[in-house]
């Protein structure tokens, strides 16, 4: 972990993130924007596999997996952007890792969407028909991204 | 500015400015507030501009709750971060932006709920100019919001 944030700490690009006044405060912004359309597009999909707005097929609804893919994409990208750029910061607190680890399971659930339950939208099946714990799946990803929003959110406040 | 030093001092304002949990707790409610109604209120107007054609307008209705419950969350977890800060976010000229932003986005969303996603289904060229200003609007207040810190 030392070794990681000493590495990390003697990259260019670590002294250019640190030496451009407004690029931070930009990235945040788009970290920010990032989240509302992840989380939006998470709300729509998840609330809808839990019997909000049931008369549009659970296929459809899964073009907001794209702009859910877009956000994390946004985010990935400046969030390895803010630890190049402040390691001492992220790597060793307490509420980074777990919001890492959370993501990281939120990942995995989508993996398991995708193996068990994605093949059954495909052929039309909905509601009590999908086996394999459709409502389950979605009221963990609501609960796992609102953590993660959380647990960024707090970072500041949990410094040693 | 005497009012400003009363809030500050009452006893919400007390509780988010200078115990130890008050202001993590509600800056994070702000967060997922905002999470929640800036997301769907920007994907509601996404669907209007054309993104999933496949899926009616209409049927997005139920959402619009959701987004208002985002709203009341961030109006009483915004009115307690005032209270913490109020002799400095009332002169904050990002703060000011911020507000008028959130005031037409939530206008301009509201609207375009009431003429299209509670319409007849059909998506007229107004809609979509309804749709990208809301989307502008909350453009505006999600960049001035993240800027208060950045102007006191």
């Amino acid at each position: 972990m030392e070794t990681l944030i000493e590495f990390l700490n003697s990259t260019a690009l670590n002294k250019y993130i640190m030496s451009e006044a407004w690029l931070w405060p930009t990235l945040e912004i788009f970290h920010f924007f990032g989240l509302c359309l992840l989380l939006g597009s998470v709300i729509i999909f998840d609330l809808r596999a839990l019997g909000v707005a049931r008369e549009v097929p659970l296929i459809r609804i899964e073009t907001f997996m794209v702009s859910a893919a877009v956000g994390f994409a946004i985010n990935l990208i400046t969030g390895i952007v803010f630890i190049i750029g402040d390691p001492d910061r992220y790597l060793p607190n307490i509420a980074f890792r777990i919001k890492m680890i959370l993501i990281l399971v939120a990942g995995l659930n989508v993996l398991y969407y995708t193996w068990r339950l994605r093949p059954q939208v495909l052929r039309g099946l909905e509601g009590k028909d999908l086996s394999g714990g459709a409502r389950y799946v979605a009221a963990l990803s609501l609960t796992l991204w609102t953590c993660v929003i959380v647990l960024g959110r707090i970072i500041p406040y949990v410094e040693k | 500015m005497e009012t400003l030093w009363w809030i500050e001092d009452s006893k919400l304002g007390m509780l988010v400015s200078s115990s130890e949990w008050g202001y993590p707790i509600v800056l994070s409610l702000h967060a997922l507030g905002m999470a929640v109604l800036v997301g769907v209120s920007l994907l509601l107007a996404m669907r209007v501009l054309g993104l999933g054609k496949a899926i009616p307008v209409t049927v997005l209705g139920p959402y619009w709750s959701v987004a208002i419950g985002g709203f009341v969350v961030n109006l009483f977890s915004g009115a307690a971060l005032f209270t913490g800060s109020a002799s400095t976010l009332f002169f904050n000229t990002a703060f000011h932006i911020k507000l008028i932003g959130v005031f037409i986005g939530l206008a301009l969303t509201w609207w375009l709920v009431k003429i299209c996603v509670r319409g007849n289904g059909e998506v007229s060229t107004t809609h979509r100019g309804i749709a990208g200003g809301s989307i502008l609007a909350w453009a505006v207040a999600l960049v001035a919001g993240r800027l208060i810190g950045y102007f006191s």
